[in-house]
């Protein structure tokens, strides 16, 4: 049977190489946005929520192409779908006119409990059938294009039967969705459970890669941590490299969520995965866009509570 | 093989239970386990990985702790080293059960106001925390500040056909501590002062419309009295005109119609109220 979801993606945006609209860096964002093509948002730090937040994002969606890469859809939970998450996630991508969504391949609450975290799944027949029904559910009911992304995680879960590749071929196969690479999750989890990154990347349906995450990482203890709080370290823009010789994408993003550098920093990586990215010439036209600096950007006022990351710890 | 389910449960509930988690890292599933670990699926609790549960369970505890400290820090000053103690029960009571994470943490203060301990030795922590709650929930607050008409209202004519529009945020709180005193406190005070004597106070808290910056203002009785009417029917300024006669019978009406005018002008100027409309309509202008 012909993949609807490739058909989809052929006809999907080429967007650029872009960073996540975080409150602490909107100022400087807004300030460059020349040197930004797109931005991903977190969609539960929108949802059904005003202010400053709103306000930021609007403004945002006068300026660029926005995405949104959510946390808690939870698609790997034996929880029922939350009907209103959907509902409230839905609203936000039709007002924001959002070309894809994503999530993460994932658990994140169970007995109605919200962990606030990307929890691993045992790779096993019965995870995949689970999550495949569900995957279908919320892309019939968003009704636009649903990516799902690699988490890095720290613990095998009792119950696996599959390799992790061949888990996530499955899963994107029988959904029949796209997949957002985490570059550096793969790195991660290469260094923590000792696999070969180029090997892995290798058995994964790269044909329906449609972005990429790349991010920084720390070693803390025996494990090395997805901290997003580090520069990008060679072997994940290698990573990335190798991917995009093997095929098309039609985003790359920057995952920067704590520790931060002075946004100097953050455009040097930037613009080295945009070089990387320059063997597409899709990539090459977006390069040097004449986007002005906004002058109307919105300064963050929160200064109570957190925005919820897309960390898996 | 145990089910998905089976897995996401015992799992689940080593990485967010610590009384669970340390039973299992204990070394033997032979010792009792404690009641929250009892209906866990023993071929899973066989199987876990137990460094990596604990890095976890540190992990997501971790993260609890930190965003329950970060909308309420002044419980936190008052609370000291009973913080984490504190935390950690809350979590227990009132489990993580929403997808926005600030949410999470809406319970707190009715928590606070159940435990027996803390409000025997900090009488005001539970208004302290609800204070802090309404700062956190009137940034994210969804609606949409309308703002009407701003009439001069200097005629006898718009004050009986004109009233207030009250800020869509707004909530008025009577607390019995006086709250902004105290809040001022935390903020400055090197060395924390932990006694307060009652002083009932209210206090209004809103989202200004322009800058989007948490407003706390404290207002008098009959301020506040005259807000609460407007906030609850559309009342026109001749309404609360007749309230503020009603609350203050022995004061010449002519000087009250003034001061309630001048005290109009502030609010609208403060953004309690956000412009006027005609009694009985709504004619947001934004």
């Amino acid at each position: 049977m012909a993949s609807s979801f490739l058909k989809a993606k052929s006809q999907l945006p080429t967007l650029g190489v872009g960073l996540g609209l975080r409150r602490e860096l909107a100022t400087e964002t807004f300030a460059h946005s020349s040197s930004i093509d797109w931005l991903e948002i977190v969609p539960e730090n929108y949802m059904e929520i005003g202010g400053a937040a709103r306000e930021r994002l609007d403004a945002a969606t006068q300026q660029w192409p926005i995405i949104s890469h959510g946390i808690n859809l939870s698609i790997g939970s034996t929880d029922e779908l939350n009907t209103d998450y959907l509902k409230a996630l839905k609203v936000l991508i039709e007002q924001v006119n959002i070309p894809w969504f994503s999530d993460h391949l994932c658990f994140t609450s169970f007995d109605g409990i919200y962990l606030q975290d990307l929890l691993p799944l045992p790779f096993s027949k019965e995870a995949v059938k689970h999550i495949v029904e569900r995957i279908k559910r919320v892309q019939d009911f968003v009704g636009r294009p649903f990516l799902i992304e690699n988490i890095s995680f720290y613990m095998h879960m009792p119950g696996c039967e599959l390799p992790e590749t061949e888990f996530m071929t499955q899963i994107l196969e029988e959904a029949d969705c796209g997949l957002l690479l985490d570059v550096n999750n793969v790195y991660v989890n290469s260094l923590n459970h000792g696999f070969d990154p180029v090997q892995f990347v290798n058995q994964l349906p790269l044909e329906r890669v449609v972005q990429i995450h790349v991010a920084g990482h720390k070693k803390i203890g025996d494990y090395v941590i997805d901290t997003h709080g580090a520069a990008v370290v060679d072997p994940v823009f290698d990573l990335l490299a190798h991917v995009l010789s093997k095929t098309k994408v039609n985003g790359i993003m920057l995952e920067r969520d704590q520790n931060f550098p002075d946004f100097a920093e953050i455009i040097a990586e930037l613009d080295r995965i945009r070089e990387i990215a320059s063997v597409d010439p899709a990539f090459q036209q977006l390069s040097g866009k004449d986007r002005k600096p906004s002058l109307e950007f919105v300064e963050s006022t929160e200064s109570r509570g957190r925005e919820l990351r897309a960390l898996s710890a | 093989m145990p089910s998905l389910r089976d897995i996401e449960k015992t799992v689940g509930t080593i990485w967010i239970d610590r009384t669970a988690r340390q039973w299992l890292l204990s070394g033997s599933l032979k010792k009792k386990a404690p009641k929250i670990a009892e209906g866990l699926n023993p071929e899973v609790l066989k199987e876990i990985d137990r460094k990596g549960a604990d890095l976890y369970g540190r992990l997501i505890n971790f993260g609890h702790y930190d965003l329950l400290c970060s909308i309420y820090p002044y419980c936190q000053k008052v609370l000291g080293k009973d913080w984490d103690y504190i935390a950690e029960k809350y979590f227990k009571a009132y489990p993580s059960d929403h997808y926005n994470l600030n949410k999470i943490c809406r319970h707190f203060p009715v928590f606070i106001s159940e435990c027996s301990d803390e409000m025997e030795k900090y009488p005001y922590l539970a208004e302290l925390a609800d204070y802090e709650w309404l700062e956190l929930e009137k940034v994210e607050d969804g609606s949409k500040i309308e703002r009407a008409e701003s009439v001069a209202i200097d005629s006898l004519e718009k004050i009986s056909i004109y009233s207030p529009v009250v800020n869509q945020t707004l909530t008025l709180r009577r607390y019995e501590y006086p709250i902004l005193e105290m809040t001022s406190h935390f903020e400055e005070a090197k060395r924390i002062r932990k006694k307060f004597a009652k002083d009932s106070c209210n206090v209004v808290i809103y989202r200004d419309p322009s800058t989007h910056r948490v407003r706390f203002i404290e207002l008098g009785k009959v301020a506040a009295a005259v807000v609460e009417k407007a906030q609850k029917d559309q009342s026109s300024y001749q309404d609360l005109l007749r309230l503020a006669i009603e609350l203050n019978p022995n004061k010449n009406p002519q000087d009250l119609v003034v001061q309630l005018l001048e005290l109009i002008e502030e609010l609208q100027t403060d953004t309690v109220f956000v412009g006027s409309s005609k009694k009985g309509e709504t004619n947001a202008i934004e």
